[in-house]
């Protein structure tokens, strides 16, 4: 029976265990390994250079900005998503027993279930400077007397611009596992608390803050994770431009390999982005084991 | 009592205010979108005097997914032939990934659940370490390796990489879906003598609907919206996706937003279907996993 078991076991993950090994660990451990090899192309061979090309990446210029931008990005990102999303699941929460929650939850949820490119088109259309909403509202309202350059000018504005597509993007996922959260809060907690006359801001802070907790750290530990994803939003509204102020590591990494067609240092930068990966994987199993 | 009730009445109208302008944030860009696609062209220099467009029309929606002109304007044949082409590549790709992921992801999240095998804890992990990956790290190497296998510019690469990235997610929804279903009725199955295959089909697959439906949602989603490999592994229409198309239309045809915009909403119509029918099922997928690992 137990042998049986294991049998059969095996044979349903097998599929899996295929695809799995040769679709991503195969070419992970490919990528990896690369990094240790330098290209010649005199006898169009690979040879092993050890750490050699990641001492001469991380300590260039261009991968320190770049992991400037992606730690800025990170922290921002997070900040805003964070706070957008709790300020929705609050609101959502509040709405939670009338008809209509479903039409205001499915408006709000929205901009994380279409492609983050075409995220990415429609905030260059708002951006444009001379006809996109953006310019023209402020404008009409007098807040502005001239054109902003929202992805161009001045290169510090642009990465915001980026951010805030992101943002906008993906605060909605941040939205729901608080919601969720919420809701598992019993409701007897803050009746107690309003009998022993806490105010509101008192029930926030010592009743939702903490029941949130979990929810909260499984939600920045993912957005920390998925930044590193970003693309997208930045290829088709910046390319990583201006200079190279909206470049990521992984839009460094896209370039180096794609772009530039040098593997070896492309493959450095990934290896990278892998071991951050591996981090915060690990740190959401601890988490999950805790519990 | 009657300062309580002013301060409800605050209460509700803070909570208006809010929804609107949340309302307003999320659905602005798309709004924006929408009318600029219905817009008559060279109407967009004028926009800074009127919102919304005196005479609208369809004619871009129409000629984009049935690959056709509209005639005396320079939207062409040539134009919108491509975007009708990546759209059906796109749904061929999305719906072939759904499929398979599910049939795969159903057996083996089973056996997740319910079986006892070597290696169980650690293959688990390395499915949650492939959920949070990101698709860069595998293209240099998939690159070269498609390439080596003439599986560069097609639709199955395409497929087969989807199914390998995302298939971890199906699993993880699927099972955290069945962590619901109680243990008895896997013990008195296996009691009356029921194999695992019959299990899966007859027990399991109608208990746990909503958990499949979420994880075809959520499957769909992924390849439907991908877009960096898609942009790295395909170079002819026989395989571009949809959103491959826009981005190049964007550099191409710099000036003709009217018709980004259309691509734009068109590529939004399956997230709006989700959203408006099985918004339920998707949010279901969309915490399912994160919650309960």
């Amino acid at each position: 029976m137990i042998l049986k078991e294991k049998y059969q076991a095996f044979l349903f993950v097998l599929p899996v265990i295929v695809l799995i090994s040769s679709l991503f660990f195969f070419p992970l451990i490919n990528t990896i390994a690369l990094s240790f090899f330098k290209y010649l192309p005199s006898s169009q061979s690979y040879s092993f250079i050890g750490l050699e090309n990641y001492l001469t990446l991380l300590f260039s210029q261009k991968f320190l900005f770049s992991l400037g931008v992606s730690i800025y990005f990170l922290i921002i990102g997070l900040i805003f998503s964070f706070l957008i999303g709790l300020g929705m699941a609050l609101l959502l929460n509040e709405l939670s027993n009338k008809k209509f929650i479903i039409i205001i939850r499915g408006a709000l949820i929205f901009p994380w279930v279409i492609a983050p490119l075409v995220a990415g088109l429609m905030f260059l259309l708002i951006f444009n400077p001379s006809f996109g909403i953006l310019n023209t509202s402020l404008l009409k309202i007098g807040l502005i007397s001239s054109n902003i350059y929202w992805l161009t000018f001045p290169p510090f504005l642009a990465l915001n611009s980026v951010i805030f597509v992101d943002v906008w993007k993906n605060a909605p996922w941040i939205m729901i596992l608080l919601l969720a959260g919420l809701q598992s809060i019993p409701e007897y907690l803050y009746d107690a608390a309003k009998v022993d006359g806490a105010n509101a801001i008192q029930r926030f802070i010592y009743i939702t803050l903490p029941g949130l907790k979990p929810m909260i750290i499984v939600a920045l530990l993912f957005r920390g994770i998925w930044v590193l994803r970003t693309f997208d939003i930045i290829y088709i509204l910046t390319r990583g431009g201006p200079g190279e102020y909206t470049k990521t590591l992984t839009y460094l990494a896209y370039e180096e390999v794609f772009q530039y067609f040098k593997l070896t240092e492309g493959s450095v930068i990934i290896t990278i982005i892998v071991l951050l990966t591996l981090l915060f994987a690990l740190l959401y199993l601890k988490f999950l084991g805790r519990r | 009592m009657f300062q309580q009730k002013s301060m409800e009445k605050k209460k509700v109208l803070l909570i208006w205010a809010t929804t609107v302008l949340f309302l307003f944030y999320s659905l602005v860009p798309v709004v924006w979108a929408f009318i600029i696609s219905i817009t008559p062209e060279r109407y967009l220099y004028t926009y800074s005097e009127e919102w919304f467009p005196s005479n609208i029309s369809l004619s871009r929606y129409i000629a984009i997914l049935t690959g056709t002109e509209i005639k005396g304007t320079y939207v062409t044949r040539s134009m919108t032939e491509p975007f009708l082409k990546a759209l059906i590549n796109s749904i061929v790709i999305s719906l072939s990934v759904t499929f398979l992921s599910i049939m795969l992801g159903l057996p083996s999240s089973f056996a997740f659940k319910w079986l006892k095998f070597p290696c169980k804890r650690i293959l688990f992990s390395l499915i949650i370490f492939i959920i949070v990956s990101p698709i860069i790290l595998l293209l240099p190497s998939i690159f070269v390796i498609y390439k080596q296998l003439n599986l560069l510019d097609t639709k199955l690469g395409l497929i087969l990489l989807y199914l390998g990235w995302g298939l971890p997610y199906t699993i993880w929804i699927l099972k955290s879906y069945f962590d619901t279903i109680p243990k008895d009725i896997f013990e008195s199955a296996l009691m009356d003598g029921c194999t695992y295959t019959s299990m899966i089909y007859k027990i399991f697959i109608p208990l746990s609907a909503p958990g499949i439906v979420a994880g075809a949602i959520m499957s769909f989603l992924l390849s439907w919206n991908e877009f960096l490999s898609a942009l790295i592994l395909t170079n002819t229409l026989s395989s571009k996706t949809f959103p491959v198309v826009l981005a190049e239309f964007v550099g191409e045809y710099s000036i003709d937003y009217n018709t980004i915009a259309t691509g734009a909403i068109i590529a939004c119509i399956p997230a709006l279907l989700f959203t408006v029918f099985l918004q339920k099922y998707m949010i279901k997928g969309l915490t399912s996993g994160a919650i309960k690992g």
